[in-house]
């Protein structure tokens, strides 16, 4: 296990020819397709198990596990969907590499449909993403006369297609069966599992859907094998990954590290510790603001990885790591987080179409300095109500922060609504 | 050995059975059915909005949540499909804790409106806050506002501030109708269900959504605030549109019908009905009811006089003997019951001796790929599983009033209200020249205004008698009403006929008529 010693997945980013598909190659891209192209697939399969590949979309799922549900022996045609709707807020690492390294996004998508015996990749992407749309669409167009995509890529015999579809601005469309819905021109509404998208996805065919950063691995772990790729990080958190620093952080940005950084190292070293060092850090959201919050004291000895974070109550999700310092009002933050899962739910099951504007009204009320006694318990209460009891785990973003933000800042809600005020300096407005 | 399995039976056509414990017991279901199925077939009430077992499953209002042992959260019951050595609770603390969360969460923004709502006493919302909901709410934000009385479409109104979103009637008119006029707008707690710009609920079946509707966002707008739903008894019926027989429950107060709702049978109709027939009790209450025996007079005007049911019967008995051989013509309409229709064969065939009975062909639109029928008459076949013919393209009709206008008729019977299309009606001034008419109906109608005799039947939900669908199901139709005294069921009127011309018959009932006709025809 080690530390990261060379940039991998950033590698190329800082070229501005990278998205032209000549200097791509001149740089390595699609080296990695003419090797994966020579194995066997169910090899290429292995060594993504091997690597100890993790999702990178949020749920952190072994990727070469997921892929071995796709059914073997089937009459119908199977698809792998790349979820590039990166909606999480604070998380904007697959938006980097799209808009600047697309081959690699492409290279390890294909790979990925060839040990799948795909014979079609959606790439749903982000509809605000105009940028990287364009330059996807782009380098898919280039990667197609060359050869990359179409029938009989380089004389394998294997043929893929690729359609990129745009979303419509839908934070749930990035929840796969909803994902799914939506690309199939229907209501993004999440579906009922099972069945599992992997028996029964697009159009109810075999689909496997992966993160854009999950299938770019995935070209390395070919290029340099598992053994490699699970040599970096930590046990059962390996490779290379993707934080995105964002808030009260000297350099907020994407740093791609091992998996499983130190905090400290992450916050200090790449991020540069507060932006106003005069200040004190209060509060970290570790993996987008769906992730429970954590406190400074959390934060202290803890490890970057999915596990660790697991065990310590949040989560790694997206990566999205969001720093805020003394000068927030947690009352004011938590509201910011609920409104926009108020505005985002789906509103398919009751529990979160109500639940979730419901606890955003009530915390909105609080820092209005409308809060009453017993709102708090009313707040816990409702997220209770909302966990665990709907058809996608929409609900549980929108309840776990709240529960978690009164639960380790309590004494902020307590003041809010015995002085029917907010005791912290107003927001200053946005220029 | 597997339920309903005869020995000859191919066993391993069978579905496949699981054995699964729900609250203590255990039960036994063919493999595949859900938790909730299994449930309701051991008589176990698993609360739900959104499951209906006609429609697809949305699993989306969350209420038929139960713990199921090893599974580490609850699960919806209508979405979790039963396994082998499963071990359900439908209650406890857990479930109750759930149910009462989803329960708030549907009452949060509802506007409590249950005083002036029509669904009230068959709602949903409130059977449920009875059972699982709090009596306080704790939802101290402004509500979200919504339409409220909306029309979208002819029968039906919408409510959006009542609706809770479980999209039972946006999947009946994708599903059932395929009409698809609804969807589901916005999102989140603004989520509303509409119908699409430019269209209106206006499919045949539109008013199914009403029934299906589990709130009292979509009540039916012939019916909402006429009637509150606990002042009414549901009668089981049949419909009487079309030669489907669609069952159906009467809503009976003060002795008259106010709705019509589907009841269910999955040979016949399912759980639907059409609006057609939905609304087919009507004009029940507004056309004039023939309420007395009537004689035309001998003045000039030509003006009715009463008569009593026992001078009519005389009357029309002494025309019936007197009448030459041949010239005795029924139209009987196929709206009369198999009952009716028996006596009446018996009436010519033994006492009359010659003549001719004729049913009339009562054809519109086409048979649809749902529930509706171009034959608009409720026992066409059982007019013919009695050997009579339906007059194709009723040219014996035809022949037989032509007949009757120049003399070639002596007796003319009119049997029932609906025998006669309007037009053919009207030309029974021509044939009351030559021959005696005689009209049975329950309503002044043209026929009746035309009739030298005119004699006051039963209506609509008045009798009891047999209808048999195009499908061949014999359905018994119940009298749910009390028909006015004078008023009598076509086979009485035949039996009391016969009795005068010497042939004496004595039922007591239609159900004695119908075991006779049980002897006499080959099922």
């Amino acid at each position: 296990m080690a530390a990261l010693t060379e940039k991998i997945l950033t590698k190329n980013i800082g070229f501005a020819d990278q998205p032209d598909i000549e200097a791509a190659i001149g740089r390595g891209a699609y080296s990695r397709l003419k090797k994966a192209l020579a194995m066997d697939p169910n090899a290429i399969v292995e060594e993504v198990k091997k690597a100890g590949l993790r999702g990178r979309g949020g749920a952190g799922f072994p990727t070469g596990l997921k892929w071995t549900f796709m059914p073997k022996e089937t009459p119908k045609p199977k698809y792998l969907v790349v979820n590039a709707d990166e909606s999480e807020p604070g998380t904007f690492k697959d938006r980097m590499l799209m808009e600047r390294d697309p081959h690699l996004c492409l290279e390890g998508m294909i790979i990925s449909a060839f040990a799948m015996r795909a014979s079609l990749i959606f790439i749903y992407i982000r509809g605000e993403f105009v940028l990287g749309h364009t330059t996807l669409g782009r380098a898919i167009e280039q990667a197609r006369a060359k050869g990359f995509i179409g029938s009989n890529v380089l004389g394998s015999g294997f043929d893929i297609d690729i359609i990129l579809h745009r979303g419509a601005g839908a934070y749930i469309c990035g929840e796969e069966t909803a994902l799914m819905e939506s690309l199939e021109g229907k209501r993004g509404y999440p579906r009922l599992k099972p069945p599992f998208p992997a028996n029964f996805g697009v159009y109810g065919n075999p689909t496997t859907i992966n993160n854009v950063e999950t299938l770019a691995c995935v070209s390395y772990i070919v290029e340099r094998g598992a053994e490699w790729f699970a040599g970096i990080g930590r046990e059962k958190n390996t490779g290379p990954k993707l934080y995105c620093l964002s808030g009260h952080v000297a350099r907020p940005g994407v740093y791609e590290t091992e998996t499983g950084i130190p905090f400290k190292t992450l916050f200090e070293e790449h991020g540069g510790g507060l932006l106003d060092k005069k200040r004190r850090l209060k509060a970290v959201i570790p993996g987008g603001s769906s992730a429970p919050v954590l406190t400074p004291a959390e934060c202290e000895d803890l490890m970057m990885d999915f596990d660790s974070l697991a065990a310590r109550g949040s989560m790694l999700g997206s990566a999205g790591v969001m720093f805020m310092d003394d000068s927030v009002c947690m009352v004011r933050a938590l509201e910011r987080v609920l409104k926009f899962y108020a505005h985002e739910s789906c509103g398919q099951c009751s529990p979160c179409r109500v639940g979730s504007d419901w606890i955003y009204r009530i915390v909105k009320r609080i820092e209005a300095g409308g809060g009453l006694p017993g709102d708090l318990e009313t707040l816990v209460s409702l997220s209770d109500g909302m966990i665990g009891k709907t058809i996608c785990v929409f609900a549980d973003a929108a309840a776990l922060p709240a529960k978690s933000f009164v639960a380790k800042f309590r004494d902020e809600f307590t003041d809010h609504i015995s002085l029917k005020a907010c005791p912290m300096a107003p927001t200053p407005a946005r220029t | 050995m597997p339920h309903g399995a005869d020995p000859g039976e191919d066993l391993s056509a069978m579905p496949d059975r699981i054995k699964l414990t729900i609250d203590g017991k255990e039960i036994e279901v063919d493999k595949g059915a859900t938790v909730l199925q299994a449930a309701g077939q051991s008589g176990i009430d698993v609360p739900r909005y959104c499951y209906h077992p006609g429609l697809t499953i949305a699993g989306n209002c969350r209420i038929c949540l139960v713990d199921i042992e090893k599974m580490p959260k609850l699960v919806t019951s209508c979405t979790t499909v039963a396994g082998e050595g499963m071990v359900v609770r439908t209650h406890g603390a857990k479930v109750e804790d759930g149910r009462r969360a989803v329960m708030e969460f549907l009452l949060a923004n509802h506007p409590l409106d249950c005083p002036i709502c029509d669904q009230a006493g068959e709602c949903w919302l409130q059977e449920y806050s009875f059972r699982h909901g709090s009596g306080g709410s704790r939802f101290k934000e402004e509500k979200i506002k919504g339409f409220k009385n909306k029309p979208i479409g002819p029968h039906v109104v919408l409510d959006t501030e009542r609706c809770i979103v479980c999209t039972r009637c946006v999947r009946f008119t994708q599903e059932i109708t395929g009409t698809g006029e609804l969807g589901v707008f916005q999102r989140g707690v603004l989520s509303y269900i509409d119908v699409f710009p430019g269209t209106t609920l206006d499919n045949p079946y539109s008013g199914n959504t009403v029934d299906i509707c589990p709130v009292g966002a979509l009540t039916l707008e012939e019916f909402r605030f006429k009637k509150r739903v606990w002042e009414l008894r549901d009668a089981p019926s049949v419909c009487g549109t079309c030669a489907r027989g669609c069952n159906v429950n009467l809503g009976i107060s003060d002795n008259r019908i106010w709705r019509m709702t589907p009841r269910e049978n999955q040979q016949v109709n399912k759980w639907w009905m059409c609006d057609e027939g939905r609304l087919s009790y009507e004009p029940l209450d507004v056309t004039p009811r023939l309420t007395e025996a009537q004689s035309r007079g001998n003045g000039a005007d030509g003006a009715s006089v009463a008569v009593p049911w026992p001078d009519a019967l005389e009357t029309l008995a002494g025309k019936l003997k007197e009448a030459r051989a041949g010239a005795v013509v029924a139209i009987a309409s196929a709206s009369l019951t198999l009952e009716d229709l028996f006596l009446v064969k018996r009436l010519f065939a033994e006492a009359i001796k010659s003549g001719e009975i004729i049913v009339p062909e009562k054809l519109r639109g086409q048979d649809d790929a749902l529930l509706i029928r171009a034959d608009k008459t409720p026992n066409a076949a059982g007019a013919k599983r009695l050997g009579l013919t339906i007059d194709a393209g009723n040219q014996r009709q035809a022949s037989a009033m032509a007949a009757a206008a120049s003399g070639k008729v002596d007796v003319l019977l009119v049997l029932g209200g609906d025998a006669l299309e309007e037009a053919a009606a009207a030309g029974l001034a021509a044939a009351r020249n030559n021959a005696f008419v005689a009209v049975f109906s329950p309503f002044v109608d043209t026929a009746v205004k035309n009739a030298d005799l005119a004699l006051p039947s039963t209506a609509y939900g008045e009798f009891d008698g047999t209808w048999v669908n195009f499908q061949g199901y014999p359905q018994h139709v119940k009298r749910a009403l009390t028909p006015p005294a004078v008023a009598l069921e076509g086979w009485r009127l035949a039996g009391e006929l016969m009795n005068r011309m010497g042939v004496p018959v004595a039922y007591a009932s239609a159900a004695a008529v119908m075991a006779d006709v049980m002897k006499d025809v080959p099922a």
